[in-house]
């Protein structure tokens, strides 16, 4: 980054030329006209506008929950809160920058890192340099469990135990839509084929949920995995319907679906994940303030009930409890090991 | 399903806030489409936090008609700049700014108006009536149709090469080459990254196209008598409305291109990048004594601009009766239904009647209204090419660069977009064909993944899997027409050596 402004303008802008260059086109622009209207209170920190990262790009499923969040979270911190998008490079374009945040000049700026994207930081092909300490992570936002569902009509599968008995019979001959390898859908399948013996399937790789949905309603596949925010409505509309839940506990959303490890005893638990992160090494005071602001946006009623409706499940933690979810969602690519798996 | 009660919901279009919102969506979609870099999705992005706190009906309005609107607005700076805003209208640049150079830009627009406007009105009523029944259509293409409408788009690349087959087929090749970067959905390997972050999810389409085209542009703008502009013209005409004449020339281009448009609109995710180019490249197949493509042929231009907005209603249909987003703009759309509380899928239809129909109807209104604040839009822009080169040539980069910036915020993206632009401005001067490597980069992805999603479900036996399924079929029988149609002698282009007549129509 370049070391010729002056320090102040660049921690009000927190990007310096990255700042002047956006705020030239038109996007920061007609960003800033959605949140400056709703600033509620004048406070010392944060002195300015925040800009909250998005690390993919505008219209995506991440997009889309930030700028949702961003006015709740602008009237909670008093100053404007701008969506940024850094896409490139799957989400690490972002990522790598977030890393290397610096704590007094980059403290006007909130990340959000998306699991078990991140991850993909365990692949050794990838050369990353980056662990999950790199980043300070300070909450969870949403935490969204996989599951699989069959074509609804589809005889054959009635229950998980009905589809694990058929494929272990078929081996190789069912077909599963699942997002690419190293995904939270390719995850849950990648644990079921290493810790169920016998169960053996071929996958059909999509890089949005679209494709997977046309495949599976549209019969070109036998299933699909998914999650549950997204899929519900489909099983509403009785075009799906759930087999099993990658979840420790059954889904509010689906009570009458069992988990993977119900049938099967095998404990495989794999989501889509929101969390958001701070430069490393920022002052507690300002992080505090963050953080609080963070949990009381996610506490507005309107702002639960306007997620309720995206069908985005929220799930504010932090502390130990955010770092243990972490771990484990860590652990269980690191059992899975996706690298090592022949295609 | 064509009622009373359909036609009621017409009324709720326009109320106050709704006609105001259908205002704001199309200005701001034309005008962020016409910049180069900036793109429908993001103008529609950018509205959704404002969109959320209205009523759905009005929200949904204000996004199909910034949808509508943006992928129009992609048309203005192909045609007057070859600076396509958009990846829909990329096929536009080519006769359209052909157009502009011979002095015609004020006509190229008005053609292209027509064509859109009518285009998304007939592709919106498609929508309104006919919605559920094809979108069983759009279940029924799977992986192998997938890979073989690739196939089918790129048979483009033929037609687009302008008498260097040899050479067209190079940069389509190169453009399939450069698709293949970044990390392998099926083995998550990362292809030719060569650790370079921005390479691990391959080369986006937008900088591609803003380098390939607008920057290039910008580029050979840059080179000449800095005081000439690029029409030749010193005034611009007046006549911004269509002559009956003139529509009539071009009939049969428009009613090819709108129902190209049309029926590949249906087709999820595939449809709108890849209508434009077989509407494109059908027209040069068909191309009579006299015709001028790549010259600036009128008809050309009609098949492009009617199918990159006969695309935009049928687009919707998989979205609304399906859930299933075909793209971008679709996902947000889909987004902003769900945060009013309405569940995509035919419930929608039974249960909430008043706000999806109005929502059609808004679709359909916004696009006559996009007609009327288009051709004023577009005169203004059209002085642009009475700006001398140079000017106009470092404006172009300027844009490039910026456009290609505030998308994605990343830097990298900027040197992929000036590389492409280098190598767009070689092609060009070489007769290779930057539509080639466009169609490659675009379809590549497309083909690999259908080919080896059709390996997977067809269990190891492909050929005997596509002729068992009648579309595939359908779309093999179109691949051989379509190069028979491209290669075979035309016995009037061996005689071609003397001067073709430029066509006898239409003088401004």
């Amino acid at each position: 980054m370049s070391k010729t402004k002056s320090t102040t303008t660049k921690r009000q802008t927190g990007f310096g030329r990255r700042q002047f260059l956006a705020g030239a086109g038109a996007v920061a622009g007609a960003a800033t006209f959605t949140t400056a209207g709703k600033v509620a209170r004048a406070q010392s920190f944060p002195s300015g506008p925040v800009q909250l990262v998005v690390p993919f790009g505008t219209g995506g499923g991440s997009d889309r929950t930030m700028r949702l969040f961003a006015p709740f979270l602008s009237k909670e911190l008093g100053v404007p809160v701008n969506v940024i998008n850094i896409s490139g490079g799957g989400g690490w374009k972002a990522w790598a920058e977030m890393a290397k945040w610096d704590p007094e000049e980059n403290d006007h700026i909130i990340g959000s890192i998306n699991l078990p994207h991140v991850l993909s930081l365990l692949d050794p092909r990838m050369k990353r340099t980056e662990t999950l300490e790199s980043f300070n992570f300070i909450a969870w936002h949403s935490l969204d469990p996989c599951i699989w569902a069959v074509r609804e009509g589809d005889e054959r599968f009635q229950t998980l135990r009905a589809f694990i008995d058929h494929v272990k019979a078929n081996p190789n001959q069912i077909v599963m839509s699942t997002t690419a390898v190293g995904s939270d859908d390719h995850m849950g399948i990648a644990f079921a084929e290493k810790f169920v013996d016998g169960f053996r399937v071929k996958k059909v790789y999509a890089n949005s949920d679209g494709k997977k949905i046309q495949e599976v309603i549209g019969g070109h596949t036998d299933a699909v995995a998914g999650n549950v925010g997204y899929y519900v409505p489909y099983m509403l509309d009785r075009k799906m319907r759930a087999i099993c839940v990658l979840s420790a506990d059954r889904s509010p959303n689906l009570p009458t679906v069992p988990t993977f490890e119900e049938v099967t005893g095998k404990r495989n638990i794999s989501f889509a994940g929101r969390t958001f992160v701070l430069a490393n090494g920022i002052a507690q005071n300002k992080q505090d303030i963050y953080l609080n602001a963070i949990k009381a946006a996610m506490n507005n009623p309107e702002y639960i009930m306007k997620e309720n409706a995206n069908r985005n499940p929220l799930a504010f933690k932090e502390g130990d409890e955010l770092w243990k979810a972490l771990r484990e969602a860590e652990e269980l690519v690191k059992s899975v090991k996706f690298w090592e798996l022949e295609q | 399903m064509f009622g009373e009660d359909t036609l009621m919901y017409l009324a709720n279009v326009v109320s106050p806030e709704n006609f105001t919102a259908m205002i704001l969506g199309v200005v701001i979609g034309l005008v962020i489409g016409a910049i180069p870099g900036l793109s429908p999705p993001m103008a529609i992005a950018l509205l959704i936090p404002v969109s959320f706190n209205m009523p759905a009906d009005t929200a949904l309005i204000l996004l199909v008609s910034c949808f509508a609107a943006g992928i129009y607005g992609g048309s203005f700076s192909a045609i007057l700049l070859r600076a396509p805003g958009t990846s829909a209208s990329a096929a536009s640049s080519i006769e359209g700014f052909e157009m502009t150079k011979r002095g015609r830009a004020i006509q190229a627009i008005r053609i292209s108006t027509f064509a859109s406007v009518v285009g998304g009105l007939i592709s919106g009523f498609v929508l309104l009536l006919l919605a559920p029944p094809l979108a069983t259509v759009s279940l029924m293409f799977g992986p192998s149709e997938y890979f073989l409408v690739a196939i089918l788009g790129l048979t483009a690349i033929a037609s687009v090469a302008f008498g260097s087959v040899l050479k067209g087929l190079l940069s389509g090749l190169l453009g399939l080459f450069l698709s293949t970067f970044g990390i392998d959905a099926y083995s998550g390997f990362p292809r030719y990254t060569f650790d370079i972050i921005s390479f691990e999810s391959g080369f986006s389409i937008l900088p591609a196209i803003v380098g390939l085209f607008a920057f290039a542009q910008g580029l050979e703008l840059s080179e000449g008598e800095a005081k000439s502009n690029i029409s030749g013209e010193k005034t611009l005409s007046w006549n911004i409305w269509p002559r009956p004449s003139e529509i009539f020339h071009v009939r049969w281009s428009l009613i090819r291109g709108w129902g190209t448009g049309l029926v590949m609109g249906i087709i999820p995710a595939a449809g709108g990048s890849i209508a434009q180019w077989v509407a494109y490249a059908w027209e040069i197949r068909r191309a009579k004594p006299g015709d001028q493509f790549g010259k600036g042929e009128v008809k050309g231009l009609a098949a492009t601009e009617g199918s990159n907005n006969g695309v935009t209603g049928t687009s919707l249909i998989p979205m609304f009766v399906l859930g299933i987003p075909g793209g971008i703009s679709a996902a947000v759309i889909l987004g902003a239904l769900m945060i009013h509380g309405l569940q995509p899928g035919m419930r929608l239809f039974t249960n909430k009647p008043e706000v999806i129909y109005t929502i059609m109807w808004g679709f359909i209104v916004a696009n006559v209204l996009m007609g009327f604040i288009a051709v004023f839009l577009a005169r203004t822009m059209a002085y642009l090419t009475l700006f001398p080169r140079g000017i106009l040539g470092p404006l172009i980069i300027i844009f490039s660069v910026i456009g290609t910036y505030a998308g994605t915020n990343n830097v990298d993206d900027v040197w992929i977009m000036m590389g492409f632009g280098v190598l767009g401005y070689f092609m060009v001067k070489h007769n290779y064909s930057p539509a080639g490597v466009l169609l490659g980069l675009i379809l590549g992805p497309i083909a690999e993944n259908g080919l080896r999603d059709t390996l997977v479900v067809s269990h190891g036996s492909p050929i005997t899997f596509m002729l068992t399924r009648p579309i595939s079929v359908a779309i093999i029988v179109l691949i051989i027409a379509a190069l028979y149609f491209s290669f075979r002698p035309k016995p009037w282009e061996e005689s071609e050596t003397d001067e073709v007549k430029e066509p006898a129509r239409i003088d401004d």
